[in-house]
Protein backbone atom coordinates (compact mmCIF):
# COMPACT_ATOMS: atom_id res chain seq x y z
CA UNK A 1 0.00 0.00 0.00
CA UNK A 2 1.01 3.40 -0.87
CA UNK A 3 -0.01 6.69 0.03
CA UNK A 4 0.25 9.65 -2.55
CA UNK A 5 -0.75 12.78 -1.84
CA UNK A 6 -3.39 13.04 -5.02
CA UNK A 7 -3.54 16.85 -4.55
CA UNK A 8 0.02 18.11 -6.21
CA UNK A 9 -0.16 14.71 -8.89
CA UNK A 10 -4.04 16.38 -9.76
CA UNK A 11 -4.18 19.33 -9.35
CA UNK A 12 -3.14 22.10 -12.01
CA UNK A 13 0.46 23.97 -11.94
CA UNK A 14 -0.73 27.50 -10.28
CA UNK A 15 0.78 30.42 -12.08
CA UNK A 16 2.04 32.83 -9.54
CA UNK A 17 -0.66 35.44 -8.43
CA UNK A 18 -3.00 33.82 -10.74
CA UNK A 19 -4.82 30.92 -8.50
CA UNK A 20 -7.18 29.45 -11.48
CA UNK A 21 -10.80 30.36 -10.78
CA UNK A 22 -10.13 33.42 -9.23
CA UNK A 23 -12.11 35.72 -11.21
CA UNK A 24 -15.58 35.28 -11.93
CA UNK A 25 -15.82 34.06 -15.37
CA UNK A 26 -13.05 31.70 -15.37
CA UNK A 27 -13.83 28.42 -15.24
CA UNK A 28 -11.54 25.85 -12.71
CA UNK A 29 -10.87 22.77 -14.45
CA UNK A 30 -12.08 19.29 -12.80
CA UNK A 31 -8.42 18.16 -12.38
CA UNK A 32 -7.86 21.67 -10.44
CA UNK A 33 -10.93 21.35 -8.36
CA UNK A 34 -9.56 17.52 -7.74
CA UNK A 35 -6.68 19.03 -6.29
CA UNK A 36 -8.52 20.35 -3.94
CA UNK A 37 -9.47 17.29 -2.38
CA UNK A 38 -6.94 15.17 0.32
CA UNK A 39 -6.82 12.04 -0.88
CA UNK A 40 -4.64 9.29 0.43
CA UNK A 41 -4.21 6.21 -2.60
CA UNK A 42 -4.56 2.47 -2.41
CA UNK A 43 -2.18 0.71 -4.44
CA UNK A 44 -5.63 -0.81 -5.91
CA UNK A 45 -8.31 0.30 -7.15
CA UNK A 46 -11.60 0.38 -5.36
CA UNK A 47 -13.73 0.44 -8.81
CA UNK A 48 -13.21 -1.93 -11.67
CA UNK A 49 -14.52 -1.93 -14.88
CA UNK A 50 -15.29 -4.60 -17.03
CA UNK A 51 -13.87 -4.30 -20.01
CA UNK A 52 -15.31 -6.44 -22.32
CA UNK A 53 -18.75 -5.44 -21.13
CA UNK A 54 -18.20 -1.77 -21.33
CA UNK A 55 -16.77 -1.84 -25.20
CA UNK A 56 -20.56 -3.43 -26.19
CA UNK A 57 -21.80 -0.57 -23.79
CA UNK A 58 -23.53 2.00 -26.09
CA UNK A 59 -24.95 4.05 -23.67
CA UNK A 60 -21.90 4.93 -21.51
CA UNK A 61 -23.47 7.37 -18.85
CA UNK A 62 -20.45 6.88 -16.97
CA UNK A 63 -18.86 9.55 -19.17
CA UNK A 64 -20.62 12.66 -18.38
CA UNK A 65 -22.27 11.35 -14.71
CA UNK A 66 -19.24 11.00 -13.03
CA UNK A 67 -18.51 14.24 -10.78
CA UNK A 68 -14.91 13.49 -11.36
CA UNK A 69 -14.78 13.02 -14.77
CA UNK A 70 -12.63 9.82 -13.75
CA UNK A 71 -13.77 7.80 -16.95
CA UNK A 72 -12.88 8.61 -20.13
CA UNK A 73 -13.25 7.09 -23.73
CA UNK A 74 -9.53 5.83 -25.49
CA UNK A 75 -10.04 3.76 -28.80
CA UNK A 76 -13.43 2.97 -28.17
CA UNK A 77 -12.34 1.29 -24.34
CA UNK A 78 -13.36 2.93 -21.48
CA UNK A 79 -10.75 3.73 -18.93
CA UNK A 80 -11.09 4.91 -15.47
CA UNK A 81 -8.68 6.40 -13.53
CA UNK A 82 -9.81 5.60 -9.58
CA UNK A 83 -7.70 8.19 -7.70
CA UNK A 84 -9.60 11.34 -7.58
CA UNK A 85 -12.98 9.11 -6.74
CA UNK A 86 -15.42 11.36 -4.78
CA UNK A 87 -17.11 7.82 -3.60
CA UNK A 88 -20.55 9.06 -4.25
CA UNK A 89 -21.89 6.22 -6.20
CA UNK A 90 -23.11 7.66 -9.12
CA UNK A 91 -21.68 5.81 -11.37
CA UNK A 92 -22.79 2.39 -9.78
CA UNK A 93 -26.76 3.68 -10.38
CA UNK A 94 -25.93 5.33 -14.05
CA UNK A 95 -24.40 2.19 -15.08
CA UNK A 96 -26.51 0.00 -16.63
CA UNK A 97 -24.25 -2.68 -16.75
CA UNK A 98 -22.80 -4.45 -13.43
CA UNK A 99 -20.06 -2.65 -12.84
CA UNK A 100 -17.83 -3.77 -9.87
CA UNK A 101 -18.04 -1.00 -7.51
CA UNK A 102 -16.97 -0.69 -3.60
CA UNK A 103 -15.80 2.22 -1.66
CA UNK A 104 -11.89 2.47 -0.82
CA UNK A 105 -10.34 0.72 1.98
CA UNK A 106 -11.02 1.72 5.63
CA UNK A 107 -8.78 5.16 5.83
CA UNK A 108 -8.21 5.59 2.07
CA UNK A 109 -9.66 7.66 -0.41
CA UNK A 110 -11.03 11.43 0.03
CA UNK A 111 -10.47 13.30 3.14
CA UNK A 112 -13.47 16.18 3.13
CA UNK A 113 -13.22 19.25 5.49
CA UNK A 114 -16.13 21.06 4.30
CA UNK A 115 -18.29 17.85 3.32
CA UNK B 1 -10.35 -14.05 21.94
CA UNK B 2 -13.80 -13.53 20.14
CA UNK B 3 -15.31 -10.20 21.72
CA UNK B 4 -18.92 -10.04 21.59
CA UNK B 5 -20.82 -5.93 21.29
CA UNK B 6 -24.22 -5.92 22.33
CA UNK B 7 -24.31 -3.46 19.52
CA UNK B 8 -22.27 -2.71 16.40
CA UNK B 9 -22.98 0.42 15.03
CA UNK B 10 -21.91 1.14 11.14
CA UNK B 11 -21.38 4.51 9.38
CA UNK B 12 -20.56 7.77 11.23
CA UNK B 13 -23.39 9.49 9.61
CA UNK B 14 -25.93 11.38 11.87
CA UNK B 15 -27.97 8.49 11.91
CA UNK B 16 -24.84 6.11 13.17
CA UNK B 17 -23.87 8.71 15.69
CA UNK B 18 -27.60 9.22 16.56
CA UNK B 19 -27.55 5.85 17.73
CA UNK B 20 -24.61 5.25 19.05
CA UNK B 21 -25.01 7.96 21.74
CA UNK B 22 -28.40 7.06 22.81
CA UNK B 23 -26.96 3.31 23.29
CA UNK B 24 -23.75 3.98 25.20
CA UNK B 25 -25.72 6.56 27.36
CA UNK B 26 -28.35 4.14 28.10
CA UNK B 27 -24.47 1.96 28.89
CA UNK B 28 -24.47 -0.68 26.32
CA UNK B 29 -21.41 -1.67 25.18
CA UNK B 30 -20.61 -0.67 21.63
CA UNK B 31 -18.63 -0.31 19.07
CA UNK B 32 -19.13 2.55 16.07
CA UNK B 33 -17.29 1.86 12.57
CA UNK B 34 -16.56 4.44 10.29
CA UNK B 35 -14.55 3.72 7.30
CA UNK B 36 -13.21 7.48 6.69
CA UNK B 37 -9.77 8.33 8.40
CA UNK B 38 -11.88 10.51 10.79
CA UNK B 39 -15.21 10.95 11.56
CA UNK B 40 -16.76 13.50 9.10
CA UNK B 41 -14.00 13.26 6.62
CA UNK B 42 -16.85 10.79 4.22
CA UNK B 43 -19.67 12.80 5.41
CA UNK B 44 -20.81 15.75 2.76
CA UNK B 45 -24.54 17.23 2.27
CA UNK B 46 -25.53 21.00 1.45
CA UNK B 47 -25.15 22.84 4.25
CA UNK B 48 -28.27 23.00 6.95
CA UNK B 49 -29.56 21.29 9.82
CA UNK B 50 -33.46 21.38 11.56
CA UNK B 51 -32.18 21.77 15.25
CA UNK B 52 -35.10 20.85 17.54
CA UNK B 53 -34.23 17.18 17.93
CA UNK B 54 -30.62 18.50 18.59
CA UNK B 55 -31.52 20.72 20.82
CA UNK B 56 -33.51 18.07 22.91
CA UNK B 57 -31.22 15.15 22.79
CA UNK B 58 -28.25 16.71 23.52
CA UNK B 59 -28.15 19.63 26.19
CA UNK B 60 -25.29 21.49 25.51
CA UNK B 61 -25.91 21.63 22.55
CA UNK B 62 -26.01 25.22 21.64
CA UNK B 63 -23.02 25.71 23.94
CA UNK B 64 -20.58 23.26 22.37
CA UNK B 65 -21.78 22.57 18.41
CA UNK B 66 -20.19 23.75 15.55
CA UNK B 67 -22.69 26.23 14.09
CA UNK B 68 -21.20 28.70 11.70
CA UNK B 69 -24.63 30.86 11.33
CA UNK B 70 -28.10 30.32 12.28
CA UNK B 71 -30.42 31.01 9.37
CA UNK B 72 -32.00 34.83 8.73
CA UNK B 73 -32.61 34.40 5.50
CA UNK B 74 -34.62 31.77 3.24
CA UNK B 75 -34.02 32.53 -0.78
CA UNK B 76 -35.70 31.03 -3.42
CA UNK B 77 -33.90 31.94 -6.77
CA UNK B 78 -35.51 30.77 -10.29
CA UNK B 79 -32.61 31.34 -13.16
CA UNK B 80 -31.98 31.18 -16.89
CA UNK B 81 -29.04 31.57 -18.23
CA UNK B 82 -28.54 35.34 -17.89
CA UNK B 83 -31.56 36.19 -15.26
CA UNK B 84 -32.46 35.79 -11.56
CA UNK B 85 -35.38 36.06 -9.77
CA UNK B 86 -35.56 36.17 -5.96
CA UNK B 87 -37.95 35.39 -2.96
CA UNK B 88 -36.73 36.08 0.06
CA UNK B 89 -38.24 35.87 3.57
CA UNK B 90 -36.09 37.53 6.22
CA UNK B 91 -37.85 36.68 9.86
CA UNK B 92 -36.72 35.56 13.21
CA UNK B 93 -37.65 31.47 13.30
CA UNK B 94 -36.63 30.95 17.09
CA UNK B 95 -36.71 28.65 19.03
CA UNK B 96 -37.37 26.49 16.08
CA UNK B 97 -34.18 27.53 14.22
CA UNK B 98 -32.26 25.72 11.21
CA UNK B 99 -28.51 26.23 11.60
CA UNK B 100 -25.76 26.29 8.67
CA UNK B 101 -22.77 24.09 9.43
CA UNK B 102 -19.97 22.35 8.09
CA UNK B 103 -21.61 18.28 8.46
CA UNK B 104 -17.43 17.08 8.38
CA UNK B 105 -17.46 18.90 11.61
CA UNK B 106 -20.74 18.33 13.11
CA UNK B 107 -19.96 14.62 13.12
CA UNK B 108 -16.05 15.16 14.48
CA UNK B 109 -18.43 16.65 17.41
CA UNK B 110 -21.11 14.25 17.59
CA UNK B 111 -18.16 11.62 17.64
CA UNK B 112 -16.58 13.35 20.47
CA UNK B 113 -20.43 13.29 22.30
CA UNK B 114 -20.41 9.49 21.53
CA UNK B 115 -16.93 9.25 23.51
CA UNK B 116 -18.01 10.82 26.61
CA UNK B 117 -21.15 8.96 26.82
CA UNK B 118 -18.72 5.95 26.96
CA UNK B 119 -19.19 4.76 23.04
CA UNK B 120 -16.18 3.24 21.42
CA UNK B 121 -15.75 5.18 18.29
CA UNK B 122 -13.26 3.88 15.74
CA UNK B 123 -12.55 5.32 12.36
CA UNK B 124 -10.65 3.77 9.51
CA UNK B 125 -12.29 0.79 9.43
CA UNK B 126 -14.80 0.19 6.19
CA UNK B 127 -17.66 -3.12 6.80
CA UNK B 128 -17.35 -5.44 4.22
CA UNK B 129 -19.47 -7.74 4.94
CA UNK B 130 -22.48 -8.88 7.51
CA UNK B 131 -22.17 -12.36 9.65
CA UNK B 132 -24.96 -14.12 8.47
CA UNK B 133 -25.98 -17.55 10.74
CA UNK B 134 -29.51 -19.22 9.55
CA UNK B 135 -31.30 -15.83 8.56
CA UNK B 136 -29.87 -14.06 11.10
CA UNK B 137 -27.10 -11.28 11.24
CA UNK B 138 -24.83 -11.50 13.86
CA UNK B 139 -21.93 -9.52 13.30
CA UNK B 140 -19.54 -7.98 10.53
CA UNK B 141 -16.49 -8.72 8.77
CA UNK B 142 -13.78 -5.90 8.17
CA UNK B 143 -11.10 -7.12 6.24
CA UNK B 144 -9.71 -9.81 8.00
CA UNK B 145 -11.40 -9.15 10.93
CA UNK B 146 -14.79 -10.15 12.52
CA UNK B 147 -16.96 -8.84 15.08
CA UNK B 148 -19.91 -10.11 16.87
CA UNK B 149 -23.00 -8.76 18.22
CA UNK B 150 -26.11 -9.19 19.39
CA UNK B 151 -27.48 -6.82 16.68
CA UNK B 152 -26.00 -4.25 13.76
CA UNK B 153 -27.70 -0.88 13.61
CA UNK B 154 -26.64 -0.33 9.80
CA UNK B 155 -25.81 3.05 8.70
CA UNK B 156 -23.51 2.60 6.10
CA UNK B 157 -25.47 5.41 4.22
CA UNK B 158 -26.85 6.63 0.36
CA UNK B 159 -25.17 3.38 -1.08
CA UNK B 160 -26.66 0.37 0.37
CA UNK B 161 -23.80 -2.41 0.31
CA UNK B 162 -24.88 -4.53 3.47
CA UNK B 163 -28.39 -4.24 3.46
CA UNK B 164 -28.91 -5.66 0.67
CA UNK B 165 -26.75 -8.31 1.54
CA UNK B 166 -29.01 -8.21 4.49
CA UNK B 167 -31.90 -8.60 1.74
CA UNK B 168 -33.62 -5.74 3.14
CA UNK B 169 -33.49 -3.33 0.31
CA UNK B 170 -33.22 -3.13 -3.76
CA UNK B 171 -30.33 -1.02 -4.71
CA UNK B 172 -31.46 2.50 -6.14
CA UNK B 173 -32.86 3.36 -9.41
CA UNK B 174 -31.68 6.78 -11.11
CA UNK B 175 -35.04 8.24 -10.85
CA UNK B 176 -34.75 7.82 -6.74
CA UNK B 177 -31.21 9.28 -6.46
CA UNK B 178 -29.87 12.84 -7.07
CA UNK B 179 -26.26 13.67 -6.88
CA UNK B 180 -24.84 16.94 -5.94
CA UNK B 181 -21.60 18.53 -6.38
CA UNK B 182 -20.20 21.11 -4.14
CA UNK B 183 -17.49 23.67 -3.90
CA UNK B 184 -16.88 25.50 -0.29
CA UNK B 185 -15.24 28.94 -1.07
CA UNK B 186 -13.19 30.37 0.82
CA UNK B 187 -14.40 34.14 1.88
CA UNK B 188 -13.86 36.54 4.94
CA UNK B 189 -16.98 36.28 7.88
CA UNK B 190 -16.60 40.21 7.85
CA UNK B 191 -17.55 40.36 3.48
CA UNK B 192 -20.04 37.30 3.82
CA UNK B 193 -22.08 39.95 6.33
CA UNK B 194 -21.23 42.73 3.18
CA UNK B 195 -22.36 41.00 0.52
CA UNK B 196 -25.23 38.95 2.33
CA UNK B 197 -26.36 41.94 4.51
CA UNK B 198 -26.27 39.95 7.58
CA UNK B 199 -25.24 40.66 11.24
CA UNK B 200 -22.76 38.21 12.99
CA UNK B 201 -23.95 35.13 13.68
CA UNK B 202 -26.78 35.50 10.85
CA UNK B 203 -26.95 33.10 7.82
CA UNK B 204 -28.25 32.72 4.02
CA UNK B 205 -29.81 29.64 2.94
CA UNK B 206 -31.01 30.09 -0.68
CA UNK B 207 -32.02 27.25 -3.20
CA UNK B 208 -32.15 27.73 -6.78
CA UNK B 209 -34.15 26.38 -9.55
CA UNK B 210 -33.79 26.14 -13.53
CA UNK B 211 -30.51 26.82 -14.70
CA UNK B 212 -27.84 25.30 -12.40
CA UNK B 213 -29.73 22.11 -12.43
CA UNK B 214 -29.21 22.28 -16.52
CA UNK B 215 -32.79 22.71 -16.07
CA UNK B 216 -32.90 19.27 -15.21
CA UNK B 217 -34.65 17.79 -12.46
CA UNK B 218 -32.96 19.27 -9.23
CA UNK B 219 -31.73 22.82 -8.61
CA UNK B 220 -28.69 24.73 -6.90
CA UNK B 221 -28.03 26.05 -3.49
CA UNK B 222 -26.04 28.34 -1.48
CA UNK B 223 -24.97 28.10 2.23
CA UNK B 224 -23.36 31.19 4.16
CA UNK B 225 -21.09 29.36 6.37
CA UNK B 226 -18.98 31.82 9.04
CA UNK B 227 -16.33 32.01 6.67
CA UNK B 228 -17.01 30.04 3.50
CA UNK B 229 -19.76 29.61 1.24
CA UNK B 230 -21.05 26.37 0.72
CA UNK B 231 -22.21 26.41 -3.17
CA UNK B 232 -23.37 23.27 -4.90
CA UNK B 233 -25.77 21.79 -7.10
CA UNK B 234 -27.97 18.38 -7.26
CA UNK B 235 -29.68 16.75 -10.57
CA UNK B 236 -31.73 13.54 -10.11
CA UNK B 237 -29.94 10.49 -11.68
CA UNK B 238 -32.00 9.97 -14.56
CA UNK B 239 -32.58 13.84 -15.25
CA UNK B 240 -28.89 13.49 -16.03
CA UNK B 241 -28.97 10.50 -17.92
CA UNK B 242 -31.94 11.87 -20.05
CA UNK B 243 -30.24 15.71 -20.99
CA UNK B 244 -26.61 14.25 -20.57
CA UNK B 245 -25.61 16.66 -18.34
CA UNK B 246 -21.57 16.97 -17.42
CA UNK B 247 -21.89 16.61 -13.71
CA UNK B 248 -18.53 17.56 -13.16
CA UNK B 249 -18.87 20.80 -14.81
CA UNK B 250 -22.28 22.06 -13.35
CA UNK B 251 -21.16 23.94 -10.14
CA UNK B 252 -18.70 25.68 -12.04
CA UNK B 253 -20.98 26.79 -13.90
CA UNK B 254 -23.39 27.98 -11.56
CA UNK B 255 -20.48 29.31 -9.85
CA UNK B 256 -19.90 31.42 -12.92
CA UNK B 257 -23.22 32.49 -13.39
CA UNK B 258 -23.80 36.49 -13.45
CA UNK B 259 -25.73 36.21 -10.47
CA UNK B 260 -23.64 34.14 -8.57
CA UNK B 261 -20.20 35.71 -9.70
CA UNK B 262 -21.37 38.63 -8.46
CA UNK B 263 -22.05 37.77 -4.91
CA UNK B 264 -18.60 35.08 -4.60
CA UNK B 265 -16.26 37.48 -6.50
CA UNK B 266 -14.28 37.90 -3.45
CA UNK B 267 -13.72 34.11 -3.01
CA UNK B 268 -11.99 31.43 -4.24
CA UNK B 269 -12.67 27.58 -4.42
CA UNK B 270 -11.19 25.44 -1.32
CA UNK B 271 -12.69 22.17 -1.52
CA UNK B 272 -14.80 20.08 -3.98
CA UNK B 273 -16.87 16.60 -3.43
CA UNK B 274 -20.13 14.88 -4.52
CA UNK B 275 -22.50 12.72 -2.88
CA UNK B 276 -26.17 11.20 -3.47
CA UNK B 277 -29.25 12.38 -2.24
CA UNK B 278 -32.15 9.83 -1.79
CA UNK B 279 -35.32 12.06 -3.35
CA UNK B 280 -38.23 9.75 -3.69
CA UNK B 281 -39.31 10.48 0.21
CA UNK B 282 -42.22 8.02 1.44
CA UNK B 283 -42.43 5.82 -1.40
CA UNK B 284 -38.45 5.23 -1.26
CA UNK B 285 -38.21 3.76 2.09
CA UNK B 286 -38.02 -0.39 2.17
CA UNK B 287 -40.88 -2.15 3.46
CA UNK B 288 -38.96 -3.71 5.92
CA UNK B 289 -36.26 -1.52 8.54
CA UNK B 290 -35.78 -4.52 10.68
CA UNK B 291 -34.26 -7.95 9.97
CA UNK B 292 -33.39 -10.48 12.30
CA UNK B 293 -30.22 -9.18 14.17
CA UNK B 294 -30.14 -5.95 12.13
CA UNK B 295 -31.95 -2.16 11.71
CA UNK B 296 -31.46 0.59 9.04
CA UNK B 297 -30.85 3.87 9.98
CA UNK B 298 -30.57 7.17 7.56
CA UNK B 299 -29.81 7.71 4.10
CA UNK B 300 -29.95 3.63 3.85
CA UNK B 301 -33.42 3.84 4.66
CA UNK B 302 -34.28 6.44 2.30
CA UNK B 303 -34.80 9.01 5.61
CA UNK B 304 -34.80 12.46 3.52
CA UNK B 305 -37.72 14.48 2.99
CA UNK B 306 -37.68 16.83 -0.03
CA UNK B 307 -40.32 19.56 0.00
CA UNK B 308 -38.78 21.85 -2.88
CA UNK B 309 -38.20 24.70 -0.61
CA UNK B 310 -36.83 22.89 1.91
CA UNK B 311 -34.51 19.43 1.91
CA UNK B 312 -34.25 17.96 5.34
CA UNK B 313 -31.80 15.13 5.80
CA UNK B 314 -29.55 14.92 9.09
CA UNK B 315 -32.25 15.49 11.90
CA UNK B 316 -34.06 12.72 10.53
CA UNK B 317 -31.07 10.12 10.03
CA UNK B 318 -30.05 11.66 13.66
CA UNK B 319 -33.79 10.75 15.02
CA UNK B 320 -33.89 7.69 13.33
CA UNK B 321 -30.24 6.52 15.00
CA UNK B 322 -31.63 7.48 18.45
CA UNK B 323 -35.18 5.42 17.96
CA UNK B 324 -33.27 2.19 16.53
CA UNK B 325 -31.00 2.88 19.59
CA UNK B 326 -33.93 2.58 22.12
CA UNK B 327 -35.61 -0.75 19.78
CA UNK B 328 -32.44 -1.92 20.83
CA UNK B 329 -32.07 -1.79 24.07
CA UNK B 330 -35.75 -3.01 24.56
CA UNK B 331 -34.58 -6.14 22.44
CA UNK B 332 -31.55 -6.46 24.94
CA UNK B 333 -34.24 -6.61 28.04
CA UNK B 334 -36.10 -8.89 26.10
CA UNK B 335 -32.67 -10.75 24.92
CA UNK B 336 -34.84 -11.17 21.66
CA UNK B 337 -33.25 -9.46 18.47
CA UNK B 338 -35.30 -11.35 15.96
CA UNK B 339 -37.55 -9.48 13.16
CA UNK B 340 -40.24 -9.80 15.30
CA UNK B 341 -38.94 -8.58 18.22
CA UNK B 342 -36.77 -5.36 16.20
CA UNK B 343 -40.15 -4.86 14.15
CA UNK B 344 -41.20 -2.39 17.01
CA UNK B 345 -38.57 -0.01 15.42
CA UNK B 346 -41.26 0.47 12.41
CA UNK B 347 -43.93 1.47 14.71
CA UNK B 348 -41.69 3.90 16.38
CA UNK B 349 -40.95 5.46 13.34
CA UNK B 350 -44.24 5.74 12.08
CA UNK B 351 -45.32 7.39 15.30
CA UNK B 352 -42.41 9.45 14.83
CA UNK B 353 -41.71 12.74 12.74
CA UNK B 354 -38.91 10.60 10.80
CA UNK B 355 -42.36 8.55 9.04
CA UNK B 356 -45.18 10.93 9.68
CA UNK B 357 -43.61 13.77 7.50
CA UNK B 358 -42.47 12.16 5.49
CA UNK B 359 -45.78 10.41 4.67
CA UNK B 360 -47.33 14.16 5.04
CA UNK B 361 -44.93 15.03 1.97
CA UNK B 362 -45.91 11.18 0.19
CA UNK B 363 -46.94 13.45 -3.31
CA UNK B 364 -45.10 16.04 -3.24
CA UNK B 365 -42.25 13.75 -4.70
CA UNK B 366 -44.38 13.25 -7.73
CA UNK B 367 -44.66 16.90 -7.94
CA UNK B 368 -41.36 17.42 -7.88
CA UNK B 369 -40.75 15.37 -11.03
CA UNK B 370 -42.63 17.66 -12.63
CA UNK B 371 -39.82 18.80 -15.26
CA UNK B 372 -41.89 21.80 -16.10
CA UNK B 373 -40.63 23.74 -12.65
CA UNK B 374 -37.24 23.52 -13.63
CA UNK B 375 -37.13 23.96 -17.33
CA UNK B 376 -40.34 25.63 -18.46
CA UNK B 377 -41.21 28.13 -15.56
CA UNK B 378 -37.67 29.37 -14.23
CA UNK B 379 -37.32 30.24 -17.71
CA UNK B 380 -40.99 32.08 -18.51
CA UNK B 381 -40.63 33.63 -15.30
CA UNK B 382 -37.66 35.47 -15.83
CA UNK B 383 -38.63 36.38 -19.48
CA UNK B 384 -41.92 37.83 -18.29
CA UNK B 385 -40.39 39.59 -15.22
CA UNK B 386 -37.47 41.44 -17.79
CA UNK B 387 -40.09 42.72 -20.27
CA UNK B 388 -42.51 43.77 -17.47
CA UNK B 389 -39.79 46.04 -16.01
CA UNK B 390 -38.10 47.48 -18.90
CA UNK B 391 -39.42 50.25 -20.26
CA UNK B 392 -39.10 51.43 -23.84
CA UNK B 393 -41.07 52.92 -26.78
CA UNK B 394 -44.20 51.05 -25.63
CA UNK B 395 -44.56 48.94 -22.94
CA UNK B 396 -47.53 46.09 -22.51
CA UNK B 397 -49.55 44.49 -19.92
CA UNK B 398 -48.11 41.51 -18.09
CA UNK B 399 -51.46 39.21 -19.72
CA UNK B 400 -50.54 39.45 -23.34
CA UNK B 401 -46.31 39.37 -22.67
CA UNK B 402 -47.48 35.88 -20.32
CA UNK B 403 -49.53 34.00 -22.94
CA UNK B 404 -46.54 35.48 -26.00
CA UNK B 405 -43.84 33.53 -23.55
CA UNK B 406 -46.28 30.76 -23.35
CA UNK B 407 -46.83 29.87 -27.06
CA UNK B 408 -45.51 26.70 -27.95
CA UNK B 409 -43.99 25.47 -24.56
CA UNK B 410 -47.14 25.84 -22.45
CA UNK B 411 -50.54 25.59 -22.14
CA UNK B 412 -52.95 27.54 -19.84
CA UNK B 413 -54.84 24.47 -18.91
CA UNK B 414 -51.10 23.10 -18.14
CA UNK B 415 -50.35 25.87 -15.76
CA UNK B 416 -53.35 25.92 -13.96
CA UNK B 417 -53.43 22.53 -13.23
CA UNK B 418 -49.52 22.84 -12.42
CA UNK B 419 -50.66 25.67 -9.89
CA UNK B 420 -53.12 23.80 -8.19
CA UNK B 421 -51.08 20.74 -7.89
CA UNK B 422 -48.55 23.16 -6.36
CA UNK B 423 -50.66 24.89 -4.41
CA UNK B 424 -51.48 21.32 -2.62
CA UNK B 425 -48.60 19.44 -2.31
CA UNK B 426 -46.31 21.48 -0.95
Amino acid sequence: MSDVDVGEKLGEKEKPGEKPGEKPGEKLSIEARLGLVAFTIDSEAHIKVKEEVCKECKLRYCLFVCPAKLYTEEDGEIKFNYEGCLECGTCRIACPQDLDWNYPKGGFGAHYQYG
Amino acid sequence: MEEKFDAIVVGAGAAGLGAAYRLAKNGLNIVLLERGQRIGAKNVYGGRIYSHIFEKEIPEFRKEAPIERWVKKERLTLMNSDDAVTLELFSDFSPNDSFISILSKFNEWLGKKVEEAGGLVIPGIKVDDLIMEDGTVKGIVAGDEKLYADVVIDAEGINPILARKAGLRDDWKPNQVAVGVKEVIKISEDKINDIFQLNEGEGVANLFLGYPSSYGLGGGFLYTNRDTISLGVVVRVDSAIAKQIPIYDIVEDFRNHPFVARLLKEGSPIEYSAHLVPEEGFNGIPRNLAGNGILLAGDVAGFVLNRGITIRGVDLAFLSGLIAAETVKEAHEAGDFSRTSLKAYEEKLKNSIVLSELETFKRTSTLLGNLRFYETYPQILCEILKEAYTVGESSRKVYPILREKMKGRLSLFTLIRDVISAVRNL
